[in-house]
Formats: C-alpha cells, structure tokens, sequence
C-alpha cells in the first residue's frame, strides 16, 4: 500500500535487497496451516502453534506493510511500482469477488434448485415418493430431515436493518473523507476516516449480538440445516471482511495523522476506500438475498 | 427447473426495481475500479463513480422501506 511519486524518473522496477519478509511469511503460514492440522487430528498443541503462526503473519504484515510504506515516503518508487500495485488490486479484488461468488452461488443453488427438487418438483417427484415424507419446498427451511431442529430466522427489521444502515452511513463518510483529500482538507479527511473505521468496528459488534440473539432465541445455529450452513458462512465471512476493511482503515488514518498522502498521489488510500465501498455492495446484496427476496 | 415459488410475497416491479438498483451499483463499483487500476488523473472519475454508488445504495435502502411500508413485499419470517 504505496504511492507513487515521479522522482525515480527510471521505469525499471524497485527490487528491495535483503528483505526479511518473504521467508518469515512463508514459516508464518506453515506454522498456521500446521497448526490447523495438528488441530484437526486432536493434538493438544495444535491451537497453540496455530495461534503462534497467526500471531507470526500479523507480525510480518506489520513489518513488511511499514518497509513498503517507509520505501513509499522514501521516494523509492517509480511508476512500474504504481503500475503492479494497481494490477495488484485488480487481482486482489477478482479473487475477493470470485469467494463471495461462491457464497452466493450456494445460496441460489439450494434456493433455486435443490431445495425444489427434495420437495419433488418435476423428474425429481420418485425421491420424495420414496422417502415417504411430507416436505414441501420453501424457503427459509432446514430441509426434509428438520436438521438442528424448529428455528426462526432473524428479522430484517433488528438488527439486519439497522446494520445496513451504519453501513451505507460508512460509505458516505469515507466518500467525504475521499474528496476532503483531493481537495487537501486534511482535517476533514482525519474526521470523517476516523468515523469510517468506527461504524466499520460497531457494525462488527452489532453482527457479533445478532449471532448470540440467533443461537440462544431463536435456535438458528451453522448446523440448522440448508439455511444455517449458507447464513452463517455468508455473514460471518463478510463479517471478517469488514473487520479486515476496518482494520485498513485504521492504518491509512494513522498515515494521513501523519502527513501521508497528497491530494494527487493516494494510492493506498483509494485501494482501501474502494474496498470499504466492496465490503458495503456485499452486505447490501446479502441484505437483500438473505432476509428480503 | 421452474424456481420454487417464494414463501415471501414480493410484488414482481418491486422484485425488478431492486434487482435493477442492485446492478446498476454493482456496475457504478466496477466502473470506479476500472479507473482504479487505470490510474490516471487525480482519481477524479473513481471518486465520482464511488459517490454514485453510495447515492444509488442509499436510495435502494429507501426503496426498500418504502416498499415495505406500501406493502409491496415482506422480508422472511414475517
């Protein structure tokens, strides 16, 4: 996350020598995955040297990110470096995309097919005759077998509602923090970034008292059927994207607090304000397609 | 394949209106991308297509409550 200035007339690219980052970031996430495995297979130790490789990448995300913010102020940049950190985020965000794909693509394939077929909508008629019961096809539901057993979902009108809502508010403000920076505001920027990353944090929480509202009253839980297991995922990783975006946020207003940035030349700021934007169109499109259509 | 007939009523232009306000945020986001990765100018175009798609997002919100309220459609468990 860098900006580019024009004082490298060079257009060959900036190669760092001796960096530390790369192989402290590959024992971090080997750490981290055997961890999970030795986890997996009921090793007492495997949280611990989970949590140990979590707590080694966050490490070399705070280290790696500084080095490239410190050779960004430095000037060491040139326009080839401004160029890969686009197509970076080009990449980032196609991948980014093609998750919640996924996500959604499960939801509208139970939704739309198979759900429609357990209940014996058209060749699929022999299945139900066969299973012999009465499950007729509808949504939300947890399927023929009442998998987790009766459950209620989450009113739109709580805290769905107004989550939206502290959400959209985010997106207006980091789009005035956006133009305050083109237009060298600097003091409105820092204000309004600052509410940015708050609402960001209090969306997060509120998300956090509707996961406890949904396992202790209403008895939705991540093993209720067809709809917990497409719910939960679809929230809860969204969730995390927010607390990732949030967590951005934080950095690029500790830059702009300290002088970073110029109302040409914000790179770093643009690629997380359009992520903030990303994360606000997933929650709209979940809003809509999880508690509404 | 016809699609399982919804449990919540949602009247068909309401259906339409907010799949179209949907799309049409989706493609003011991708357009501020494309200038993103562009990277020329002062980011004047990306801003403009980002407060575009904050405007249109939060007229879909009060679409939805509107709709909500003239009863045009029901959100699930209601």
């Amino acid at each position: 996350m860098a900006h580019a200035p024009t004082s490298t007339a060079s257009e060959k690219y900036y190669v760092p020598h001796g960096s530390p980052w790369p192989i402290v970031g590959s024992i971090a996430l080997f750490t981290t995955v055997g961890g999970g495995a030795l986890w997996l297979n009921h090793v007492d130790a495997g949280p611990w040297v989970m949590t140990a490789g979590l707590a080694l990448l966050a490490f070399m995300f705070v280290g790696w990110f500084g080095t490239v913010i410190r050779e960004s102020e430095g000037r060491l940049y040139n326009e080839a470096v401004d160029r890969s950190f686009r197509m970076g985020m080009m990449w980032f965000i196609f991948s980014e995309v093609m998750f919640f794909a996924g996500f959604f693509g499960a939801l509208l394939y139970a939704r739309q097919f198979s759900v429609p077929w357990l209940g014996g909508e058209g060749t699929k008629l022999m299945i139900k005759v066969l299973r012999g019961d009465d499950f007729e096809a509808a949504w939300p539901t947890n399927g023929p077998g009442n998998i987790g057993g009766d459950f209620e979902v989450i009113p739109a009108f709580g805290l769905p509602a107004i989550n939206t809502a502290i959400l959209l508010l985010s997106g207006v403000t980091i789009t005035i923090a956006h133009h305050a920076l083109r237009a060298g505001n600097r003091r409105v920027l820092n204000i309004f970034l600052a509410a940015t990353f708050l609402l960001g944090f209090l969306f997060v929480y509120l998300q956090a008292t509707e996961y406890i509202e949904a396992y202790t009253h209403h008895n939705l839980k991540l093993t209720s059927g067809i709809y917990g297991s497409t719910f939960f995922p679809l929230t809860a990783f969204h969730g995390f994207h927010v607390t990732m975006g949030a967590l951005m946020l934080v950095v690029i207003w500790f830059r702009c607090l300290q002088g970073h940035f110029t109302p040409t030349r914000h790179f770093a700021f643009e690629g997380v304000a359009w992520y903030w934007h990303f994360v606000d169109v997933v929650w709209l499109g979940l809003f809509i397609f999880v508690y509404w259509l | 394949m016809t699609p399982v007939t919804p449990v919540t009523p949602v009247t068909p232009v309401t259906r339409l209106l907010i799949l179209a306000g949907l799309l049409a945020i989706v493609l003011s986001l991708g357009s501020a991308l494309v200038h993103l990765v562009r990277g020329k100018g002062d980011s004047k175009k990306m801003a403009r297509a980002l407060t575009i798609r904050v405007g249109l997002s939060v007229m879909l919100f009060v679409l939805l409550l509107v709709a909500y309220w003239l009863g045009w459609i029901q959100p699930h468990g209601s």
